[in-house]
């Protein structure tokens, strides 16, 4: 019996060296068609992602939102839902925070005023993320396209908001909100940008794992993923639980939302997250949905895009060039991170 | 002004109206192919680049058409070959798409191509109204007139089409 579990082990690590090796190679054949020097690149992509005390903070702040945007599809993915709204949920989920800031005007201490910032963001974004689920139940409509719509909206509403009403007069003509400040904003507890939020993050990730494994409302959600007409002759309300799913999914990316203008942004400005709603749901497929490991993808995933950074500076190559590094580790995770499950393939 | 409105979304459609009828294809036969977007860049870049190097827009137009082919074919791979979830692989051929035009587009930003030739409709481009909204475009833009017209016939007057 050792043996053949020895086996497994063995051909699971060979899976997953071949795995990485790939993309890299791939990676690197991308790089060479370009003329680039390879090594030179990618180690310049290692220094600006993880390679220094620095450069790990930034990675962690950049995982953050990531993090909860992978949540804000995960909740509704056991239920066999689409979110593809992460984008926009994470912006109404900075608005919402906007709002009850500037509600209270610095007039409670710190942490009330944090706790209820966030509280505003997570109904914001719950209740933008309820319209697609509200959709998908009145009428049938394909959440997937629903809430990638709702993105564009929800940009545009933050597009008017920084250039009108909440314009901060001091910008001089750039379009973005004023600036958050004192109890408004998570205190810096590592070098000079890794900040507290990434701690709400994390907890925000436990909680869900307890919550969607261990408590009945995780298992129904399971049930209604896995067969929703069998869930339905079952007495569960399939339509209630759908919402439920996509409201504390959008609740999650509102966080993040309200994480990344109360931590790293302090402003609302239009391409603010602009692609981590998508990096996240992508995340969440990395993760299997799972939010513990959600919180390594969410991290991977994050170091790419910084690593982004590196690309430009050394190799003068487009930042935006690292998507490809990151598609090609989703297309082999997808692809050929387990065995090809045909009966899935729906 | 309203004359030119829709002169303008007529040539500003002609993109969209190709990318939807791809899309159309894809969902006939129950396929959400969110790769769209990145089979458009690599399209985009593609017809350019060659387009440059040759001098012949045609060819770049061609060129254009394989690359975005090419790029869904990664789609159409992953998800009937491994049975990953078409929605996952469709944005991340989108997120793929980006990338390869970042980094290979970047060294033709500002060139410019040889564009294709605006081709009046004899006779119905000098009709009122009508002529200048719909017959002064370019040849896509017709080809994308007559691109609808055929994909119907082929949805529904097609074996291939009925099978989708």
């Amino acid at each position: 019996v050792s043996a053949v579990i020895a086996n497994r082990w063995v051909r699971l690590v060979v899976r997953w060296v071949v795995l990485v090796a790939s993309v890299l190679i791939i990676f690197s054949a991308f790089l060479l068609a370009k003329g680039a020097d390879v090594a030179a690149v990618l180690e310049s992509m290692w220094d600006t992602a993880l390679g220094t005390g620095d450069s790990v903070g930034e990675t962690l702040i950049r995982s953050t939102p990531i993090l909860l945007a992978a949540l804000a599809a995960a909740v509704p993915a056991r239920a066999g839902l689409f979110n593809l709204g992460g984008e926009g949920q994470l912006l109404m989920g900075a608005i919402g925070a906007f709002v009850v800031a500037n509600q209270l005007d610095g007039g409670s201490p710190g942490w009330v005023t944090l706790m209820l910032m966030a509280l505003g963001g997570a109904v914001v974004a719950g209740a933008w993320a309820a319209i697609p689920a509200l959709l998908k139940v009145l009428t049938k409509t394909n959440e997937a396209i629903s809430s990638l719509l709702l993105n564009y909206i929800a940009g545009l509403v933050v597009t008017w908001l920084v250039f009108e009403p909440w314009k901060d007069p001091a910008s001089l003509g750039q379009a973005y909100s004023r600036e958050l400040e004192g109890p408004e904003r998570f205190p810096v507890i590592w070098g000079e940008r890794v900040h507290a939020g990434i701690f709400v993050a994390v907890l925000a990730a436990v909680a869900l794992w307890l919550v969607l494994g261990r408590s009945t409302w995780g298992f129904k959600l399971r049930v209604l993923g896995g067969n929703p007409s069998a869930a339905r002759r079952a007495g569960l309300s399939v339509g209630a639980r759908s919402i439920g799913a996509m409201v504390v999914g959008g609740a999650m990316a509102g966080l993040g939302g309200m994480i990344e203008v109360a931590g790293t942004e302090g402003r609302l400005r239009p391409d603010l997250l602009a692609g981590v709603g998508f990096i996240g749901f992508l995340a969440s497929w990395l993760a299997k949905h799972d939010p513990l490991r959600a919180i390594g993808a969410a991290f991977l995933l994050g170091a790419i895009a910084v690593g982004g950074s590196g690309l430009k500076i050394t190799a003068g190559l487009s930042g935006a060039a690292v998507n490809i590094l990151m598609a090609l580790v989703l297309f082999a995770v997808l692809g050929w991170g387990t065995p090809p499950a045909r009966e899935e393939s729906t | 002004v309203i004359e030119q409105v829709l002169t303008g979304a007529v040539a500003g459609g002609t993109c969209i109206v190709f990318a939807g009828l791809g899309e159309i294809v894809a969902e006939r036969s129950g396929v959400i192919n969110l790769g769209t977007e990145g089979s458009m860049l690599c399209g985009a870049l593609a017809a350019y680049a060659v387009g440059i190097e040759t001098g012949n827009p045609w060819i770049g137009v061609l060129a254009g058409l394989v690359a975005g082919a090419l790029l869904t074919t990664i789609h159409a791979a992953l998800v009937l070959h491994r049975g990953a979830n078409q929605i996952a692989v469709g944005l991340v051929v989108s997120f793929f798409g980006i990338g390869v035009t970042a980094l290979f587009g970047q060294s033709y930003v500002g060139q410019g191509v040889v564009p294709l030739e605006t081709w009046e409709v004899p006779g119905l481009s000098s009709l009122p109204f009508v002529g200048s909204v719909l017959f002064q475009h370019d040849p896509l833009t017709y080809l994308s007139f007559i691109a609808v017209g055929a994909l119907t016939w082929m949805i529904w007057r097609t074996r291939a089409g009925l099978i989708l």
